[in-house]
């Protein structure tokens, strides 16, 4: 029997893992939950998103994290929301982690689903603001990043605090296995990491996270039990920033590009056993879901 | 699955006549396996050995070819499941289908649009190959006539949902029978058309809903003497295209059925569908809905899923000249990590300048992780200028770091005497923007 994929059950409603086979193999295996998908927000208003984009989201609630994600739980209904805190940057805010753990408590507060959370920043910082937010938290999330070169930090605070954690490993597969291998050393539970292979965009390196993502499941399926984490991929900040799309010279026509380009990034990924799909434009989002009906 | 070299050798008449050019049968044998040298080489071959060999060495799935003019495309040939294990070797083929119920005028300017679509991305040139034609109003005349404009391109063609009357005028006018593929072949078509399809080796698509069937068919196929085909499944939905294409090439390279190695052909009624196809396996695309922004999509998609994999991720270090640079051309850095390479180079070939692009040896990594492993700092940097003899090949001594690494510029400052160092953006699509702005 091939080793299953985690199963981690955030709510009744949004689970994912437990495979053991591929997508193209699932009358052969188990697959009993489908990919999820989130969307992505920031702490503060971004200043490398393009135009087109902001306007849809809305030029006021792209300044308020907590209506923007109010905005999207109520239209879309997404698994997860992924904040991206960006202005704990040095170079930007350097937001206190006492104003994050505020911003993401109200969040906490207002919607019910799982939400993700990222800093920007060095190491230091990084690690300050993932201690409080970790500490402080009125309910369970999902922390990122944990890196080969800073995992302790990360890991130590969701494991005190009962959090799920991301590891992130530069489109490697020795060194997800090396990371997972790190981080269960220091009695963290195999059963809450959610690998990030790290993604590339179509056009920018997709092949190289494609074939990873493939190898990370073959290993699994061939009992490498440590590699078991459901894994995550980021599309939507990979898409956004690329020349095809800052090309085109209509909005209209920018939008349709760059969501074009997250499904054709996404699909993929999810066809190489992704678990978890986070995209920048709801419309994505919504087209995703028809995709995955389908399958 | 491919003979070893001692499983050819026990199949040669083991004389050691040297006549094939090798000393032993048994050097001779390892040849063949390594596909070095042609079996028939041998004099004494058997009749018998030979047919063995060349169904032994063929790809498990059978490689078909088209001539258009002399462009030659080929699908199939494949060997592996996934594409990490070695490569996948002929890429997908890809284009839209048009129905003949459509009015002439559309009709001529969906092909235009077609002929005319060019997309260039990173020195390759990305088009369709492939146009459909359907026979929808079942009337001879119009069919032939929308033929005859599709006939004019110098694309592959398929043809669906004809008959035996529409294909013999057909071949008639045709001057190049094997960029033809005749669609929706089922039993009682074949049964229809297979003397014809025999006699003029035309490319037929034998379709079905479930793997069994279709292996019959093809098996029944190749009993009539039928080589060139491909293989359909009418899928209902993705995971149903999924789980066929996966089966029926699991068949082919593991199990080792032949009646499975042929390339698969998916008609997509959605984009999802097209994606899922060329990540697994279907060697032909056809799309019936005509968007020629998802077409550009998707040719970038199979690039990346038919890139050769085994390529190493980094590129040797140098000085890379990126469109003809002059002594007074601008003068860039970065790590040797290939898709870091790719991308700036790409922005940079974007850009209105030509430019030199200094590549470090970091080990493979991408900029920020070389900078805090210590592979891409001053020293390094500086030590790529003096060994590449950069300051003979230009006149001034300026040079643009990532924006990323900008708490080089002191380090830099002092180790290169008289050189400007100028910080560029962090991220490579804002390159050009940068040189146009800051390079004087």
């Amino acid at each position: 029997m091939a080793s299953k994929v985690q199963t981690i059950r955030f709510n009744d409603e949004i689970i994912i893992g437990g495979e053991n086979v591929f997508l193209d193999n699932k009358d052969k295996g188990e697959f009993p939950n489908k990919c999820a998908f989130g969307l992505e927000i920031t702490d503060i208003e971004p200043t490398d998103w393009l135009n087109s984009l902001c306007e849809t989201i809305g030029r006021e609630e792209i300044k308020n994290p907590v209506e923007w994600s109010k905005k999207y739980y109520i239209n879309y209904k997404p698994d997860f929301i992924f904040i991206n805190f960006i202005g704990t940057h040095q170079d930007k805010l350097n937001r206190s982690a006492e104003e994050c753990i505020e911003i993401l408590n109200e969040i906490l507060k207002e919607i019910s689903i799982p939400i993700i959370v990222k800093f920007s920043g060095n190491f230091e910082k990084q690690n300050q603001v993932i201690t409080k937010c970790a500490e402080k938290a009125i309910r369970q999330i999902i922390i990122g990043s944990a890196v080969q070169e800073n995992y302790r930090v990360p890991t130590a605070a969701a494991l005190a605090n009962n959090h799920y954690l991301i590891a992130e490993s530069p489109i490697d597969v020795n060194i997800a296995k090396q990371l997972n291998i790190l981080i269960t050393q220091l009695n963290f539970p195999l059963s809450r990491i959610i690998i990030d292979p790290l993604t590339g965009g179509l056009g920018y390196g997709l092949e190289y996270t494609y074939s990873v993502m493939e190898r990370i499941r073959l290993q699994l399926f061939n009992n490498d039990e440590i590699l078991s984490s459901p894994m995550i991929c980021f599309v939507g900040q990979e898409t956004w920033k690329i020349k095809e799309i800052k090309d085109e010279k209509e909005k209209e026509k920018q939008i349709e590009t760059g969501i074009n380009w997250e499904i054709t990034t996404a699909i993929p990924l999810i066809i190489a056993g992704a678990n978890i799909i986070i995209v920048r434009h709801p419309q994505s989002l919504l087209k995703l879901r028809e995709f995955i009906k389908q399958v | 699955m491919a003979l070893t070299g001692l499983q050819i050798f026990k199949l040669l008449p083991n004389k050691n006549c040297k006549e094939c050019g090798v000393p032993t049968c048994l050097a001779f044998a390892m040849k063949i396996a390594a596909k070095s040298v042609e079996p028939t080489l041998c004099p004494y071959i058997s009749q018998e050995a030979l047919e063995k060999l060349n169904a032994e060495q063929a790809p498990p799935v059978k490689v078909l070819k088209f001539n258009i003019n002399n462009n030659i495309y080929e699908i199939g040939g494949e060997t592996v499941l996934y594409r990490h294990d070695k490569i996948f070797v002929n890429r997908t083929l890809i284009g839209f289908n048009l129905d003949d119920d459509l009015d002439d005028d559309v009709f001529q300017k969906r092909v235009n649009q077609i002929i005319n679509f060019k997309y260039e991305r990173i020195g390759e040139v990305y088009y369709p190959e492939i146009i459909g034609l359907t026979n929808k109003t079942n009337n001879k005349d119009n069919f032939l006539k929308k033929y005859k404009i599709v006939s004019q391109t110098e694309k592959i063609i398929i043809l669906s949902k004809i008959n035996f009357e529409i294909l013999k005028e057909i071949l008639n006018i045709e001057k190049n029978n094997n960029r033809i593929i005749i669609n929706n072949v089922d039993e009682k078509v074949l049964e229809e058309i297979k003397e014809i399809v025999k006699e003029k080796e035309i490319k037929i698509v034998l379709e079905s809903d479930n793997v069994n069937n279709l292996l019959k068919l093809t098996e029944n196929a190749n009993k009539i003497g039928l080589k060139n085909l491909l293989i359909k499944f009418k899928q209902k939905n993705i995971s149903d295209l999924l789980v066929n294409n996966y089966r029926i090439r699991r068949l082919a390279i593991i199990e080792n059925n032949k009646n499975g190695g042929f390339p698969i052909f998916t008609e997509c009624q959605s984009i999802y569908e097209a994606i899922a196809g060329i990540c697994k396996y279907s060697s032909i695309i056809i799309l019936n809905e005509f968007d020629l922004l998802s077409l550009k999509t998707l040719l970038i998609l199979r690039q990346n899923i038919y890139t050769d994999p085994r390529k190493p991720l980094q590129i040797e270090p140098g000085v890379y000249k990126i469109g003809n640079p002059d002594e007074n051309s601008p003068l860039l850095v970065t790590t040797n990590f290939s898709l870091t390479y790719f991308i700036v180079s790409g922005e940079i070939a974007n850009s209105a300048f030509s430019a030199r692009l200094v590549i470090t040896d970091s080990e493979g990594m991408s900029v920020l992780t070389a900078w805090s492993a210590n592979k891409f700092n001053s020293t390094i940097i500086t030590k790529a200028i003096k060994t590449f003899n950069v300051e003979n090949e230009i006149k001034h001594r300026k040079i643009i770091i990532p924006g990323y690494v900008a708490v080089l510029k002191g380090e830099l400052e002092d180790e290169l005497k008289n050189w400007q160092i100028m910080v560029g953006p962090q991220e490579a699509a804002d390159l050009p923007d940068y040189l146009k702005e800051m390079w004087q």
